[in-house]
């Protein structure tokens, strides 16, 4: 596209430099004094002033016209997000609710650990000896899918998932879920495992003191998806629940499973 | 608003549309150098600051950007027009029958226009965004991707150009002087 034209007149950059007030005030002082170089500014002057004249805006019906049509081709508006000031408060009353919940959980399985020797999913711990014997269990559900087999209780914050249909239906096989998406047992234990799994980035981490309302994963994967994995509380039934929530644009919580 | 409309917010977008579409209209128009080429470019353009802007990052100013893409449909426009036999009007004919106003105007629009249409469109851009959309250097740069110095470069030759152009065709006076900086 680019077509030669002649370089431009000593000092015509100055020039235009002065009449776009883009010159230093030593320049402007000495251009100023200069009398030809004033001459060709003035020159210079007419051709802006007539670039900036003359143009007709566009009549209305050529404005609206082409502003629907162009509103035609807009996409689709994006979901509207959960509002972002209810969150802080809902996870605070989540975290303070299932303190209570899962201490009482603690303590139920605790005293039946003491009966069980089998444990599949363990995101807190009461000890580090504890916390290791929870590992290889988890290690076998890492990257395995969904499970037929379920697991038995855990030995703590995190118990055995207790809804959903035993089946998932063909819809939730992939992609983003819905908004308020149920999750049957099996998939939300794949989906533990993979949440708990050591799968390249940092595992999870072991508390030795559960902590509702805290993340237990930062991020992973889940049906293709950014997700965190962390407690709250349910609305309804005022049981806390295991929640995978996505966080890209928003906190939109997708899937979870009442705990205990 | 930005938000809104990237979010899909047609009522957003419809109100970013109707803020910007005189000034995207004015520097197509300028550009095109003709009503219908500088309609067509303006309606692409709509079409692709509404396609673009969910992608639109905010690094600059939503203004800078949507000249940004303005230009580029209008170099486009300019482009497709190459392709294309040009179908303009005889002077004799759009001057037939005007009043004594449109007479002393009209020529005038036409020389600029003419003057306009000579110049490349690489120095045209840089001249039209700083002189009708009031854009300083480094926004120019912005716009066009390139290095400031070649702005003020092509700007003192566009309109060195027009100068030439304008020379013999036009009178000097015409003009609505603005004061010097």
């Amino acid at each position: 596209m680019s077509t030669p034209l002649p370089p431009s007149a000593p000092d015509d950059e100055l020039v235009n430099a002065y009449l776009d007030d883009e010159l230093p005030d030593t320049d402007r002082r000495r251009l100023e004094a200069d009398p030809g170089l004033m001459a060709r500014a003035a020159e210079l002057a007419a051709v802006r002033d007539a670039i900036r004249s003359d143009v007709d805006n566009p009549g209305a019906a050529q404005r609206e016209a082409a502003i629907a049509a162009a509103l035609e081709a807009a996409p689709a508006p994006a979901p509207t997000p959960l509002p972002r000031r209810h969150w802080p408060r809902v996870i605070a009353i989540a975290g303070a609710a299932a303190a209570v919940a899962l201490a009482v959980t603690l303590v139920a399985v605790t005293s039946r650990h003491t009966r069980q020797s089998t444990s599949a999913i363990t995101v807190a711990t009461s000890g580090s000896k504890a916390a290791s014997a929870s590992e290889a269990p988890l290690s076998s559900l890492a990257g395995s899918g969904p499970s037929t087999t379920a697991p038995a209780v855990g030995s703590a914050a995190v118990a055995a998932p207790n809804a959903g249909p035993a089946s998932t239906p063909a819809s939730a096989a992939g992609g983003t879920p819905a908004a308020g998406a149920s999750i049957n047992a099996r998939d939300q234990l794949a989906a533990l495992a993979l949440a708990l799994a050591d799968n390249g980035s940092a595992p999870i981490k072991v508390c030795p003191e559960p902590r509702p309302g805290a993340r237990y994963r930062g991020s992973f994967t889940w049906r293709g998806t950014p997700a965190q994995l962390f407690a709250l509380l349910d609305a309804k039934t005022g049981r806390p629940v295991l929640a995978i929530a996505v966080a890209s644009s928003d906190c939109h919580v997708f899937a979870s499973t009442t705990v205990g | 608003l930005v938000r809104a409309a990237q979010h899909g917010d047609r009522d957003a977008i419809e109100t970013l549309l109707r803020q910007h579409y005189d000034n995207i209209y004015r520097l197509c128009r300028r550009i095109a150098g003709n009503d219908a080429d500088a309609a067509d470019a303006s309606q692409e353009a709509l079409l692709s600051i509404v396609r673009g802007l969910p992608r639109f990052d905010g690094r600059s100013n939503v203004g800078t950007w949507i000249y940004r893409v303005t230009t580029n449909a209008c170099l486009d426009e300019l482009r497709r027009r190459k392709r294309r036999p040009v179908t303009g009007l005889p002077v004799a004919e759009t001057t037939a029958e005007t009043s004594p106003t449109a007479d002393a105007i009209v020529p005038d629009r036409i020389a600029i226009d003419e003057a306009m249409t000579h110049l490349p469109p690489e120095f045209r851009v840089a001249v039209v965004l700083r002189d009708l959309c009031d854009l300083d250097y480094a926004e120019i740069a912005e716009v066009l991707q390139l290095p400031p110095g070649t702005v003020r470069s092509r700007i003192a030759r566009g309109r060195a150009a027009l100068a030439r152009q304008l020379g013999g065709n036009r009178s000097p006076s015409h003009g609505r002087p603005r004061g010097e900086p």
